[in-house]
């Protein structure tokens, strides 16, 4: 059983680690806007985005 | 299938209406000229796409660059969109009309395609679109007109009044719901390892490693999780009254403190991971609740900017335009006839006449001498009027009473709704309770006295009480937004679910403000064309929603002398005859006989044709109406029209009971005279004379398309202005108090059985502990069978042509 020492702790690192990555998501706008990204796989961009070419000025 | 709905904004057709627009190779209808080219403009630019993915109607298109040159002036460039750093500018614009996740797809992908747009971004939570755009290339007007042909009205956002705070309070629920999402995770493993272990056997240092580590993972989610109660408890404190907050706060705490005692002694029970449930579903319901008022907020928080972006300073070199913004107290501003008055201040006029009816509901103009105070968002109505600045920006009346409404909608409601009234009766008697059975089992067995008292408290524990009301209403106030309802005050839903009178207004609400003529009386050899022709150029320039009956072409010939007498009628001289059109006693001359009709139009005084006028009626009113009787309500018709007017209406819906000629304070008496004789009612209104009949009512609703003070006073707001959203709304209210009266007589079942058998000591500490987890599943269970099962499909994608919807998200 003593590896439960070495294992608990261990699953309690990367818990925070989770907790710190959401936190860190949720300070980056990433969840803003939970809905649009899914419905923007669904439509069929023949034309380029405009929108993409600006990306490059940020 | 109900009946045809505009391919664009989802709006019912009216009865006739005949545009049609080519979409990939079928006809379908629109409702009018701005919906057309809002679809053949989406269509030309390939973005074809948003109508399969949207799941609710656009607003309907209208708009044109030259309405937003205001955009363009420097003055307001410089203010709102600061200055340009090497030809680029950077804009964040409020819009109105946000319905679904679409109209972020279609805004930045319409935007983006213009020339000049360097990035757009929408976001959706705010209701704002950030530009960035090269000045040179491309005008802000132009974008603006793009936005609001699409059905989106944008409005400068005053940039130092954002919305941080709704994104403040979304990220940190977002982030204590996480910790005890994960931590409540966590917790359950270990708490499974110590059931496996209180069964099998386990050793008792393994054991004691195990609760610490579950308290190390628990005392997070009490502690940053579980934060908001207890800030709500000390604040239920010192203010003297037992709310919600103080009975889970309680619970919480003295939970986690017998937990990490009975840790430290080795007792037979610990509950960090009941604990640690208990506060992710109660915050769980409290996110969804809060992101149906936040949506509710950014809806309403346009009100703010019905002000004039710009105002006419006078300095000593003469008049400069400048941003309303950059006013300070002590400047002169001159004012347009027919202009809204941008800043409260102080009349410099001798005289002046203006319409203070966004404040007040008064609809007649007030007369005002040198030195009276003038109220922001008031109008100037025949002359235009110098006034010195006293209060700009947010010190306004106009700013202060839109910040009143949104702290009242931010604050928990004052009057309590009956599971609180409930839960705070059971907390007080339970802890009381727990205190006598302590001391009883001190006299008997002193050394079980703490496992007993722990029992009781653990397995009474108002988890099921406290969680029965949240969970309900957050899966009410979610149907509700999918019936295009939005929820401003969540305690009225307890109110309307009593609801058995409904009052409706009748312009705007049951009508859709249209009025279309039904017959034509027709004299001294005029046809019917040369009459329509000469009241549409009468009525050319006339406000009066008369008027646009009588929208069409005009005579070719010259006016002149063009007058218009509020409430009668409009005069002209065209190619030198003398016409009016209006009511008999103004239009007619004396001693000439009359026509049938509304209104007439008579030539030098003799009658030359008769209009007979009608509303059109909304065209679900009828079908809602017929449902609202269904459910066993009583419905009545106020209005502030002539009683014909009025009467037709009542009859064509089928509505009894109808008052006419109702002035805002004649609505206020009726309004309070049904609710003291029949009960709670239900007001339905849209304009601003309705204000204050809505702030009077038990249960308001005011429609989507309202004025923005209509929306400020009601309780919910119709998005889509879809009148049957209110007897499917009231049926999904009806049923959700069916589901709080279920859970709270179930926790009190529960709490019947569970508390004797602990007090008596029969309870083993983990029975107690399953029992409370227990309870309070079984309610949240039932709670979200509202959602399950109840909530009708969404409005979306009625077109007949439409692919099939994607749902909701």
């Amino acid at each position: 059983m003593n590896i439960l020492l070495v294992l608990i702790p261990l699953s309690l690192l990367l818990v925070i680690a989770a907790v710190y990555a959401f936190f860190w998501a949720v300070d980056n706008d990433q969840f803003e806007d939970m809905e649009t990204p899914a419905l923007d796989i669904l439509a069929d961009d023949e034309t380029p985005m405009p929108t993409r070419k600006s990306d490059h000025d940020r | 299938m109900r009946d045809p709905v505009c391919f664009h904004c989802q709006e019912p057709l009216t009865r006739g209406s005949t545009l049609q627009v080519m979409v990939a190779g079928a006809e379908q209808s629109v409702c009018c000229a701005g919906c057309r080219a809002a679809v053949e403009w989406i269509h030309g630019q390939g973005l074809g796409d948003y109508y399969r993915l949207r799941s609710d109607g656009a607003g309907p298109g209208r708009g044109s660059a030259a309405d937003y040159a205001v955009f363009d002036r420097p003055a307001v460039l410089r203010y709102y969109a600061g200055d340009a750093v090497d030809g680029v500018r950077e804009i964040t614009l409020a819009l109105d009309g946000m319905r679904c996740v679409a109209c972020t797809w279609l805004i930045e992908r319409a935007l983006g395609a213009e020339a000049g747009v360097l990035r757009v971004k929408v976001q959706p939570l705010t209701a704002r679109v950030s530009l960035r755009w090269r000045d040179a290339e491309v005008s802000l007007s132009t974008l603006a007109s793009r936005l609001a042909v699409l059905g989106y009205t944008p409005h400068l956002a005053d940039p130092t009044h954002t919305l941080d705070r709704i994104k403040r309070e979304r990220r940190e629920s977002l982030k204590r719901l996480v910790v005890a999402g994960v931590g409540m995770m966590q917790a359950m493993m270990y708490g499974v390892a110590l059931y496996a272990g209180a069964f099998e056997g386990m050793d008792p240092t393994v054991r004691d490693f195990f609760r610490w580590v579950s308290m190390a993972v628990a005392a997070p989610v009490i502690f940053y999780a579980g934060q908001p109660f207890f800030s709500g408890a000390w604040r239920e404190w010192r203010a003297r009254r037992l709310g919600m907050d103080t009975p889970v706060a309680l619970a919480l705490a003295l939970a986690f403190a017998a937990s990490i005692y009975e840790s430290w002694r080795g007792g037979a029970e610990v509950y960090f991971d009941s604990l640690t449930m208990f506060v992710f579903f109660l915050l769980l319901g409290r996110f969804a609740e809060q992101s149906v008022r936040h949506r509710a907020q950014v809806s309403l928080g346009v009100l703010s900017s019905g002000l004039p972006p710009l105002a006419r300073r006078i300095e000593a070199t003469g008049e400069v335009e400048v941003a309303t913004l950059e006013l300070a107290p002590g400047d002169q501003i001159r004012v347009a006839a027919g202009c809204t008055v941008p800043v409260d201040g102080e009349l410099l006029d001798a005289f002046a006449e203006v319409d203070e009816a966004i404040l007040t509901g008064e609809a007649r103009p007030i007369d005002k001498r040198c030195g009276d105070g003038l109220l922001a968002g008031s109008v100037a109505v025949s002359r235009p009027l110098r006034l010195r600045v006293a209060r700009t920006g947010a010190a306004t009346l106009l700013s202060s009473l839109a910040r009143m409404a949104d702290s009242a909608h931010a604050d928990k409601p004052e009057s309590l709704l009956m599971a609180e009234r409930v839960a705070r009766f059971f907390i007080g008697r339970v802890l009381i309770l727990t205190v006598l059975v302590a001391l009883a089992w001190l006299w008997f067995a002193p050394e079980r006295a703490f496992e007993v008292a722990l029992a009781v408290l653990v397995v009474s524990c108002p988890c099921a009480l406290s969680l029965a009301l949240p969970t309900a209403l957050a899966a009410a106030s979610q149907g509700l937004a999918r019936l295009g309802v939005m929820v401003v005050r969540p305690a009225a839903l307890e109110t309307l679910a009593q609801v058995r009178q409904v009052l409706f207004d009748k312009t705007g609400t049951l009508t859709d403000g249209r009025i279309r003529i039904t017959r034509t009386t027709l004299a001294h050899g005029v046809d019917e064309a040369r009459a329509l022709a000469i009241a549409a150029t009468l009525e050319l320039e006339a406000t009066h929603p008369i008027a646009r009956a009588f929208a069409g072409a005009p005579l070719p010939g010259e006016v002149s002398e063009r007058h218009q007498v509020a409430g009668q009628g409009v005069e002209a001289l065209i190619d030198g005859h003398r016409y009016r059109l209006g009511r008999a006693d103004y239009a007619l001359g004396p001693g000439q006989p009359r026509l049938d009709g509304d209104v007439l139009l008579t030539l030098d005084g003799r009658a030359i044709a008769g209009f007979a006028l009608e509303d059109q009626v909304r065209s679900d009113a009828a079908s809602a109406l017929a449902e609202l009787h269904g459910i066993g309500c009583h419905t009545r018709l106020l209005s502030g029209d002539a009683a014909a007017r009025v009467a037709a209406v009542a009859q064509r819906l089928g509505i009894a009971q109808w008052s006419a000629d109702q002035q805002p304070a004649a609505k206020i008496d009726v309004l309070e005279q049904v609710q003291s004789s029949s009960g709670p009612a239900l007001m339905v209104g849209d304009g601003v004379n309705d204000a204050p009949v809505l702030g009077r009512a038990a249960v308001s609703a005011a429609m989507g398309q309202g004025a923005d003070l209509a929306k400020a006073h009601a309780d919910l707001i119709l998005l889509g202005s879809r009148l049957s959203a209110i007897p499917d709304a009231m049926r999904l209210v009806r049923r959700t108090m069916a589901t709080i009266r279920q859970n709270i007589h179930w926790a009190y079942a529960y709490n019947a059985l569970a508390i004797p058998a602990a007090a008596l000591g029969w309870v083993p500490p983990w029975l107690a502990a399953i029992g409370m987890s227990a309870s309070s599943i079984v309610v949240v269970w039932n709670s979200m069978r509202l959602l399950r099962d109840g909530a009708p499909p969404p409005v979306s994608a009625e077109s007949p042509t439409a692919a099939p919807a994607l749902g909701p998200m």
